[in-house]
């Protein structure tokens, strides 16, 4: 009977192009407006670029010059693209925005021309220069009082300036914020397959459709109609989602910061929710299908919303504000498990999202079950 | 002999609309028994409690001899139920559909495919297998409905409005085939406010009305249980009040009416009720055109036990 039940609920979800295209197709489109959007917003703000700038030698042993030199053979990475010029050149890059400031390098008292709009190049020009006048001044304090004391603390500027430059990434991630809008459009996806958990409540039911009239007049054990259902969308919206993410992966190129499979393994708690929570909300209430269809929207978009599908910073102001809703929003679980292996691999906070999730879909599942078990009804 | 389907006493209340009001009604095995009522009259309910999907506030129903529960699935194996809304899944063509229904119930695969076999021939869909139900007309949409309740061969089946929105070619196909249900040994249950498909497929009928059961039996003793016998329709221009009166005298006759172009004469027994009238007519030089004598219909006994129409719509 279940492998009946198993093969028309199959047949039936696998043709149904409506639910195919929202927990497919819909994720693969979303996801490629998504990379056309943030690509270009990361390339252009959050990816560092080296800052063009001229240097006017103004003296000879001008000290800009030795340290911009000593920076690239350390191999550090390389803050400020410098071009050595002369200061008529130099006013004319600046004019033309070829360099984003010209540092007259003196080494007395080096000053700083900055590019009207020069924006944070400016402001890190500025800092750089601030940093070494500083630098430059503490120096000549104690080549004054205590000569002995200045290759040490050389030293300890050098660290300084390294850790500055540096970023150091403990996970080997993807350190790209825009990722995490990918993490939370797999969750909405997943959240998406909601529909068609509601659909095999609905069918189960006499008061809410005819087929469910049928299906409670058969001979035949409710609770095996209904896992056979669950278990048939999990086949194909699981499959289908792992489609979605093979192009977001492969074809589009986004980078999770994690491997393909353990995007699969997060996506299977997805699913399993999804389905979950559309069976139960199918399953309670007299509510008609457009109305179920409407909360379950509601819900899926609501979460995503909260787990920062639309406003990056969304979950940081609920942390703030009422950190109960990250720890309980599914979609924030689940977005939040593929940010937890990304940031630090497999740990205790991908168990509890994973938990999580599983206890809540079994809740939901039992519940749905024990509601649909019912056959009879005040009214039809 | 135990009947099919025993109810006794059934109460069903909405809030505060008594849907059914101690209702009774016993079926024996073989009958083709008809419910038959004005919309709302309580037909689908009864149905539907009969099935135990529908909880009741008071009564008994027995089916086979047993008390009717929701897990009762001795008993659901043998009930095929046509629902008045097409009851398919969109997604699965007609083979798909009934072998579907049919699964729910047999479990042996060579028999399921004997039994999907058969109901695909008897209700005539050979040549729309493959077909998704959107595709189908209205009509052929009936008949997988029908095949879907009727695939597993079960002993009782009920049959609630099936004709409704049908074509006639459909209609005809559909009566014609729980006339050939009945005859392979099925106990037919079948709803319908369409008095003439009653008169024509059941053997039994009980008339209902606000959720009570006015009158049971054959065709024929329903009829008897009314006064009219005849009714005599004769179009005519011009009638006096005094030829009203005259014609009222007739032997047999108890109502007259004229509205000014239709005559109309109940009578209450009698024979040559339609001689008598036309003599008269001729006598008296009353000019007339067509003329109509009617036997009383389930329409008739209904109006007279109810003073209403079964049908609005005729």
């Amino acid at each position: 009977m279940f492998s009946h039940c198993f093969k028309y609920t199959f047949l039936d979800f696998i043709r149904n192009k409506t639910t195919i295209f929202w927990g497919v197709f819909f994720p693969m489109i979303l996801g490629t407006l998504f990379n056309f959007a943030f690509m270009n917003i990361y390339e252009s703000s959050s990816c560092f670029n080296e800052i063009p700038v001229a240097v006017v030698d103004g003296c000879d042993d001008g000290g800009i010059k030795g340290l911009i030199e000593s920076m690239e053979e350390s191999g550090s990475a390389k803050l400020l693209s410098a071009r050595f010029v002369s200061e008529d050149e130099a006013l004319k890059l600046l004019e033309e925005s070829e360099v984003d400031g010209i540092i007259y390098d003196d080494m007395l008292e080096p000053t700083l021309i900055i590019r009207t709009g020069g924006g944070m190049n400016a402001s890190i020009i500025k800092v750089f220069l601030d940093r070494y006048k500083t630098n430059a001044s503490v120096i000549a304090d104690i080549m004054e009082s205590d000569p002995s004391r200045l290759p040490a603390v050389i030293e300890k500027m050098k660290a300084e300036t390294v850790n500055h430059l540096e970023l150091s990434n403990i996970s080997n991630g993807n350190m790209n914020p825009f990722t995490t809008y990918f993490y939370n459009l797999l969750a909405m996806a997943c959240l998406f397959v909601s529909m068609i958990g509601m659909l095999i409540s609905i069918n189960s039911q006499a008061n809410l459709s005819s087929v469910g009239a049928r299906v409670c007049l058969a001979p035949t054990s409710k609770a095996i109609q209904n896992i056979a259902g669950i278990i048939a969308a999990f086949v194909i919206f699981y499959t289908g989602i792992a489609i979605a993410s093979a192009y977001l992966v492969f074809v589009l190129g986004i980078d999770f910061g994690i491997s393909f499979g353990e995007i699969l393994f997060i996506n299977l708690f997805g699913v399993l929710f999804g389905i979950s929570l559309g069976f139960f909300i199918g399953s309670i209430g007299r509510m008609t299908f457009n109305t179920k269809t409407a909360i379950l929207l509601a819900c899926t978009l609501g979460t995503g919303f909260l787990s920062g599908l639309m406003i990056g910073d969304m979950p940081a102001i609920i942390e703030k504000n009422c950190p109960i809703i990250n720890r309980i929003n599914p979609s924030r679980l689940i977005s939040d498990s593929f940010y937890a292996i990304n940031s630090y691999g497999w740990g205790e906070r991908l168990a509890m999202n994973i938990i999580k999730l599983s206890i809540m879909s079994v809740v939901l599942i039992i519940c749905g079950c024990l509601i649909t078990r019912k056959r009879q009804f005040k009214s039809l | 002999m135990t009947p099919v389907v025993k109810i006794e006493n059934l109460v069903k209340r909405y809030k505060e609309i008594i849907a059914l009001d101690h209702f009774g009604l016993e079926i024996n095995e073989g009958e083709i028994f008809g419910l038959l009522g004005p919309n709302g009259s309580g037909k689908t309910t009864t149905i539907n409690c009969l099935l135990s999907l529908l909880e009741y506030d008071k009564g008994t129903i027995e089916l086979f001899g047993k008390q009717m529960k929701p897990n009762s699935y001795d008993i659901k194996k043998n009930i095929g139920v046509i629902m008045q809304n097409v009851a398919v899944f969109d997604a699965l063509t007609v083979r798909e559909n009934i072998d579907y229904f049919c699964g729910l119930y047999i479990s042996d695969k060579a028999l399921k495919k004997q039994y999907v076999d058969e109901a695909i021939r008897f209700v005539g869909l050979e040549d729309f297998e493959k077909f998704y139900p959107k595709k189908l007309s209205g009509g052929l949409l009936r008949r997988l409905n029908i095949a879907c309740g009727i695939a597993h061969k079960p002993k009782l089946i009920i049959l609630d409005e099936p004709t409704v929105a049908v074509d006639p070619q459909s209609r005809n196909k559909i009566l014609e085939g729980i006339l050939e249900l009945n005859k392979n040994g099925a106990t037919i249950i079948y709803t319908s406010h369409y008095m003439e498909e009653v008169e024509q497929l059941c053997t039994r009928i009980c008339i209902m009305d606000k959720g009570k059961s006015i009158a049971t039996g054959t065709k024929e003793q329903l009829k008897k249980m009314i006064k009219n016998t005849e009714t005599i329709e004769i179009e005519a221009a011009d009638i006096s009040e005094s030829a009203l009166e005259e014609l009222k005298a007739l032997p047999h006759a108890y109502e007259v009416s004229y509205n000014g172009e239709k005559l109309l004469i109940r009578f209450s027994g009698g024979k040559h009720n339609l001689i008598r009238t036309l003599e008269y007519l001729k006598e008296n030089e009353i000019v007339f055109g067509r003329v109509y004598s009617e036997l009383p219909t389930l329409n008739d006994v209904f109006l007279e036990i109810t003073g209403k129409a079964l049908r609005d719509n005729g």
